[in-house]
C-alpha cells in the first residue's frame, strides 16, 4: 500500500491530472509572451 | 441568495457561456474562410469584421460569463471554492479571459492592416485566428464538461 502525502490523501486523481495540464498551458502562455517576437500593435510594420 | 435569484444567476451564466461557446465558433468560422480564400476582398473582410465580432460579441459573453458564473458560484451550495471542478471553471474562465483580452491586439493590428489598401496582406493569411478560435473552443468545451458532469472532489473550504 503506497503512502500518501499528508492533505493530498482526499485529492482526486482527475484534479492533479488537470492541475498539471493547466499548469504547463499558463507556463508555455508565459514563455510565449516573454519571447522576443512582437505580438499586436507593430507586427510587420 | 433567494432560490428565484439563484435561478436567475445560472440562466445569465448558461446563457453568456453558450453564447461565448457560439461567437467563438462564429469566429472561428470566419478565420477558416480567411486563411482558405483566394480572393483577397474576402481576407480584408474577415479580418475587418474579426475586429467588431471580438470586441462587441466575443469579450463581452466572456466577461459575463466570468461574472455571472462568480454570482452564480457564491449564491449557491456548490460555492466558489468549495468544489475542484468549479475552481478549475473559474481558472479555465480567468485563463481564456485573459488571452482574449491579450489577444484583441493581434485582432486590431491585423484589421488595421486590412484597411490599408496598399498593405501587404501575406500577414493576414497566416493561421493565427484558426488557432486560437480552435484553442479557446477546446477550454470552453472542457469548461462545460466540467459544469455538466460536476466530478467529485470538495477542497475543504467554506467559500
Amino acid at each position: 500500500m503506497s503512502r500518501k502525502l499528508p492533505g493530498m490523501a482526499d485529492t482526486p486523481r482527475w484534479v492533479k491530472a488537470m492541475g498539471i495540464v493547466l499548469a504547463v498551458l499558463i507556463l508555455l502562455v508565459l514563455i510565449v509572451l516573454a519571447l522576443p517576437i512582437e505580438h499586436g500593435p507593430g507586427m510587420h510594420q | 441568495m433567494t432560490p428565484r435569484l439563484r435561478k436567475l444567476a445560472l440562466t445569465a451564466h448558461i446563457a453568456s457561456s453558450v453564447g461565448w461557446f457560439g461567437a467563438v465558433l462564429t469566429f472561428l468560422a470566419m478565420a477558416i474562410i480567411g486563411v482558405t480564400t483566394q480572393d483577397d476582398h474576402v481576407v480584408r473582410a474577415v479580418n475587418l469584421t474579426a475586429k467588431p465580432v471580438v470586441w462587441y460579441v466575443v469579450l463581452p459573453f466572456a466577461v459575463a460569463s466570468l461574472l455571472t458564473g462568480l454570482i452564480s458560484s457564491l449564491g449557491s451550495a456548490w460555492g466558489l471554492l468549495r468544489h475542484y471542478w468549479v475552481i478549475f471553471k473559474l481558472m479555465l474562465n480567468i485563463f481564456a479571459t485573459a488571452v482574449l483580452l491579450i489577444y484583441t491586439r493581434t485582432v486590431d493590428r491585423f484589421a488595421a492592416v486590412a484597411a490599408d489598401p496598399a498593405a501587404d496582406l501575406t500577414l493576414l493569411r497566416t493561421p493565427t485566428f484558426v488557432l486560437h478560435a480552435a484553442g479557446a473552443l477546446v477550454v470552453l468545451a472542457v469548461a462545460m464538461v466540467l459544469a455538466v458532469y460536476k466530478p467529485r472532489g470538495v477542497t475543504g473550504l467554506r467559500i
